[in-house]
C-alpha cells in the first residue's frame, strides 16, 4: 500500500463516528423504491395512452385509499391498544368481552364483515328503530366510506389486539412490579414503562399491519368505495384492457406498500437500543 | 458465495414456476369453447337453486345454439367486468350475458345477431316521489352494475353522483336501504326486482334507451359468427325465443 492514499477508515469504527452511524444511513431497499417509481413514471411519460388516462382515471382512488387506510390504522391502533389490556386484564368479565371480540371477529373473512357492515347493519338499525318508534334510526343511511372503515377497524382491531397482547407479554413482569413498587399506579407503569418498551418490540408486526391493511383496503370496493381498485374495474370495463390498468393499479400499489416498509425499517432503526 | 448459491436457487424456484405458465397452450387440446356468463342478472343469467348449474335464458338459449350448431361449450360464471375483459382478449372464447351490442364494445368485440331487445329503465323506492324519470336524477345518487350499459347511462346524467356495485343485486339492496336514491337497469331486470319486493320498490318514467342483446364473440373465434347466426335464426323461426321469453320472463 502507498503512503499517499488515505488510509480507509475501517468498517467498524465508521459505525461510530456520529452521522454515520448505521441507523442514519440510508438503507440500501429504497433503490427499490425508486425502480419501482421510474417505472411508473416511464410508462406514464413514454405511453401517455392508455397510462396517463388510466392514471387520470384512478387518481381520486388513490386519495381515497390512502384516507381509509390512515384513518383505519390510526383508529386500529387504539381499539388495539385497548383490546390487547383487556385481554390481560385481571376483571373477568372485561377479560371474556375482549376475548370473544377477538375470537369472533378474527374468524369471518374480513370481506364477508364489510358486506355485513353495509348491506346488512343499515336494515337492522333501521328495523330497530322502527320497532322503538325512533325515527333517527328509521331513517339511518350508511356512508360506504365511513361504514369501509368502520368495517376495517373492527376486524383489524382485533389482530392488532393480539399483536399488543403479545408485546405486553413479552416485557419481563420485574419491569411492572418494579415500577409498581416505586409507587406508579398500573396505568402509570403500563403508560411510562411497560407500553414503550413493547411499543418497540412489535413495530414490526405492527408494520406488516400497516402493509396488510393498505392492501386488504381494496377489499372495500365491493361496498361502492370508489378506491383505487374499483376506479381500475371501472376502467377496465369501459375500455377493456386489462393488462394496462391492471400492471398500472399494481405498480401503484407496490409504491404505497414498498414506501410504507422503508418508513417503518427507518421508525425501527430509529427506536432500537442497543442490546 | 453464500448468497449467490442463495440467489441461484431463488432464481431457480422462479423459472420453474413460471415455465407452465409461459408455455402456450396447445390449441387443439382445448376442444370445449369457454362461454363466460355473469349469473346474478334475474331472470337472464341465474345460478339454478337446485343444481347449482348456469340457468336462465341466457345460459338456456347458449345451450340450444350449440346444440343446433355442433359446437361443445363450457359455461362458466364470472363477474361482468371481468367477463367484457376476458372476451375482448380471448381469454374466453364467446360470453352470453344479456350484453347489449354498443359501438364502443364492436370495437374490441365481434357481435352475433340481436336475440333480445330491451332498454335502461329507472327504479325507485316506493315512497319516493321526488324522482319521476331519468330527468329528476341530477344531484341524486344513481347505482348499477359495474361495467353495464345501465352505468354508463348513469354517468350521463349531468350532476348524478355514479356508484358502481359489483352485481346489480347489491344496487337493488342499497336502494331499498334507502342509501342510495335510484338504480338503472335493463328493464326486465328492474321489473325481476320489483316484482320480488313489489312493497318497497317500483319503476318511473319510460324505458328511455333502445339496446339489443347479442351473443359476444372473442375477435379470434371469427368463424362461430355465422354458425352462431345461422343457429340463432333457426331458432327463432322454430319460435324457440318466444319460448324463452315466456318461460323466464312471463311474455
Amino acid at each position: 500500500m502507498s503512503t499517499s492514499e488515505k488510509p480507509q477508515i475501517p468498517r467498524e469504527e465508521l459505525d461510530h463516528i456520529p452521522g454515520a452511524e448505521p441507523s442514519s444511513r440510508l438503507d440500501a431497499w429504497w433503490w427499490l423504491v425508486a425502480l419501482v417509481v421510474g417505472i411508473t413514471a416511464l410508462l406514464l411519460i413514454a405511453w401517455p395512452d392508455p397510462f396517463m388516462d388510466i392514471f387520470k382515471f384512478v387518481q381520486d382512488g388513490i386519495v381515497i385509499t390512502v384516507t381509509v387506510t390512515l384513518v383505519s390504522f390510526v383508529l386500529v391502533m387504539i381499539v388495539g391498544m385497548v383490546g390487547g389490556l383487556s385481554r390481560l386484564s385481571t376483571n373477568r368479565i372485561i377479560y371474556m368481552i375482549s376475548t370473544l371480540y377477538v375470537e369472533l371477529v378474527r374468524g369471518v373473512p374480513l370481506l364477508v364483515q364489510l358486506i355485513i357492515w353495509y348491506f346488512a347493519v343499515p336494515v337492522m338499525i333501521q328495523s330497530l328503530g322502527k320497532a322503538w318508534g325512533l325515527p333517527v334510526l328509521e331513517g339511518f343511511q350508511a356512508d360506504p366510506v365511513v361504514m369501509a372503515i368502520i368495517g376495517l377497524v373492527f376486524c383489524y382491531g382485533a389482530y392488532m389486539s393480539e399483536i399488543y397482547r403479545a408485546g405486553i407479554q413479552s416485557i419481563p413482569k420485574g419491569q411492572m412490579e418494579a415500577a409498581r413498587s416505586l409507587g406508579m399506579t398500573y396505568f402509570q407503569a403500563m403508560r411510562h414503562v411497560v407500553l414503550p418498551q413493547a411499543m418497540r418490540v412489535i413495530l414490526p408486526p405492527i408494520g406488516n399491519e400497516f402493509i396488510a391493511l393498505l392492501k386488504d383496503s381494496s377489499l372495500v370496493s365491493v361496498v361502492a368505495v370508489a378506491d383505487l381498485t374499483r376506479r381500475g374495474r371501472e376502467y377496465s370495463s369501459m375500455h377493456f384492457d386489462p393488462i394496462e390498468v391492471w400492471a398500472l393499479v399494481a405498480l401503484l400499489y407496490l409504491i404505497m406498500t414498498l414506501f410504507s416498509a422503508r418508513v417503518v425499517n427507518w421508525i425501527e432503526k430509529k427506536t432500537k437500543f442497543e442490546r | 458465495m453464500k448468497k449467490l448459491l442463495l440467489f441461484s436457487i431463488a432464481a431457480c424456484v422462479l423459472l420453474a414456476m413460471l415455465a407452465p405458465a409461459c408455455s402456450p397452450a396447445d390449441p387443439s387440446a382445448r376442444t370445449k369453447l369457454t362461454v363466460a356468463c355473469d349469473a346474478t342478472w334475474p331472470p337472464f343469467e341465474i345460478v339454478n337453486e337446485q343444481t347449482k348449474e348456469l340457468d336462465g335464458f341466457g345460459p338456456e338459449l347458449m345451450r340450444a345454439i350449440a346444440a343446433k350448431a355442433g359446437l361443445d361449450i363450457e359455461l362458466v360464471n364470472v363477474g361482468f367486468d371481468s367477463l367484457l375483459a376476458g372476451v375482448s382478449q380471448c381469454q374466453y372464447d364467446m360470453a352470453v350475458s344479456s350484453i347489449t351490442i354498443t359501438e364502443e364494445r364492436k370495437k374490441t368485440i365481434l357481435f352475433s345477431d340481436p336475440y333480445f331487445a330491451a332498454g335502461q329503465i329507472v327504479t325507485v323506492r316506493k315512497d319516493d316521489d321526488r324522482i319521476k324519470g331519468k330527468d329528476d336524477l341530477s344531484g341524486k345518487t344513481v347505482g348499477g352494475q359495474i361495467g353495464t350499459t345501465g352505468i354508463i347511462e348513469a354517468g350521463k346524467i349531468p350532476g348524478a353522483r355514479v356508484k358502481t356495485f359489483d352485481e346489480v343485486g347489491f344496487a337493488f339492496q342499497d336502494l331499498i336501504n334507502g342509501q342510495l336514491d335510484a338504480v338503472i337497469a335493463d328493464n326486465p331486470i328492474a321489473a325481476g326486482y320489483v316484482n320480488k319486493s313489489k312493497d318497497k320498490l317500483m319503476t318511473v318514467g319510460p324505458v328511455f334507451t333502445n339496446e339489443y342483446f347479442g351473443i359476444a364473440v372473442c375477435k379470434k373465434n371469427a368463424y362461430l359468427v355465422p354458425q352462431i347466426n345461422a343457429a340463432l335464426k333457426a331458432l327463432k323461426d322454430e319460435g324457440f325465443l318466444d319460448t324463452l321469453s315466456k318461460k323466464w320472463i312471463g311474455q
